[in-house]
């Protein structure tokens, strides 16, 4: 018997579309929640799992999407401030074990971790994955 | 008195900056819409940085670290929520308040370690219910961040608690009449005072029981 998980996810951009469907074709239980129906036009045909229209901001939308079931919940909106908050309140209002916020501005992403979420920044792991590729090229290069 | 920072937007941020600046607080406003920055900034006597107040280098810019108090009065939740966790955890700053437009986010704010809040949304609705429930009543003041409520009303002459003593009442457990004005008089009650038609009587109440107890003092209309 496969151990089915239950993933709760915030925003239907490209990465939040993606996620979705990773998870989904895995097998997974999926909910994914954007505030504009159109987002979740992304999302592939072998998506099968649920779209919520709302703002994650607002508690009733993030219990319509039973984030107090899930086992892993995934905030990747374009807003920070929305991700940071909606982890937040997923971790301690909803009691979910694990939630992970995707941060654009680095100067937030320490605060994040003493909050206790897990953060993603694109701009930090590129810095580093360039700054890695630019240091093994330099000092390859000597 | 102290000084006061500001990260807002919207309509009452001109309003309350001005009614704290008149009460003596030296105030400095954070907006991030630009135009909206400018304008304040020549309509108001306070220091107005224009920036992204959820970021913290904008609340050091705009001298946070000096601040006594710190009020998130954007029209976002989560932007209020942000400001507030900021000033808490990375400032150190005790005093934040922060203005909620979900009524639900009030309890879950206050969970979150966010510990004042202002209802927009509840305030307006408690209003609106106050204003067609009935003429006698007023004053509906919320305290400690809306979990009580006080309000006025005049005992009619088909209201519960006309013409009983304040012991003779069958009040809710989270209630309590606690002024009486008759007249000229103010009255504190005892349980054996007698209430009067037209008596003024002031009740504080859990916010919850706010019907029952308008109910058990004045009754319905």
């Amino acid at each position: 018997m496969k151990n089915v998980k239950f993933i709760v996810i915030v925003g239907c951009g490209r990465l939040g579309g993606k996620l979705a469907d990773f998870f989904s074709i895995r097998g997974d239980f999926v909910v994914v929640l954007d505030a504009d129906p159109g987002a979740f036009a992304v999302l592939s045909p072998e998506f099968s799992g649920f779209t919520v229209v709302g703002t994650a901001s607002e508690v009733g939308i993030l219990k319509k999407a039973r984030t107090g079931d899930a086992d892993l919940f995934i905030a990747v909106t374009d807003n920070d401030a929305l991700n940071i908050m909606s982890a937040k309140v997923a971790l301690v209002h909803f009691s979910v074990p694990r939630a992970i916020a995707r941060i654009f501005d680095p100067s937030l992403e320490g605060f994040c971790r003493e909050l206790g979420l897990e953060v993603v920044s694109p701009v930090s792991a590129t810095a580093e994955r360039i700054l890695g590729e630019a240091v093994h090229f330099l000092e390859g290069a000597v | 008195m102290g000084s006061v920072l500001i990260v807002g937007d919207g309509v009452y941020l001109k309003f309350v900056c001005r009614g704290l600046v008149s009460r003596g607080h030296e105030v400095t406003l954070v907006v991030k819409d630009e135009d909206e920055s400018l304008r304040l900034a020549e309509e108001l006597r306070v220091v107005v940085v224009h920036g992204n107040g959820t970021l913290p280098d904008t609340l050091k810019e705009a001298g946070i670290l000096n601040a006594h108090r710190v009020f998130a009065l954007t029209s976002h939740d989560e932007d209020n929520y942000l400001v507030c966790a900021l000033a808490r955890h990375r400032f150190g700053i005790g005093s934040t308040f922060a203005l909620v437009h979900d009524p639900e986010n009030e309890a879950v704010f206050r969970e979150l370690g966010i510990v004042g809040t202002f209802s927009v949304t509840a305030a307006v609705s408690s209003l609106i219910d106050q204003r067609s429930a009935s003429e006698s009543i007023r004053n509906l003041q919320p305290l400690a961040d809306g979990r009580f409520g006080l309000t006025e009303a005049e005992l009619g002459p088909d209201s519960p608690a006309t013409g009983k003593e304040l012991r003779e009442l069958a009040l809710p457990e989270g209630a309590l009449l606690v002024t009486i004005v008759r007249g000229q008089d103010a009255i504190v009650p005892r349980g054996n005072t007698r209430l009067e038609l037209g008596d003024r009587v002031g009740f504080i109440y859990l916010a919850a029981e706010y019907a029952r107890t308008l109910s058990a003092i004045v009754g319905k209309d």
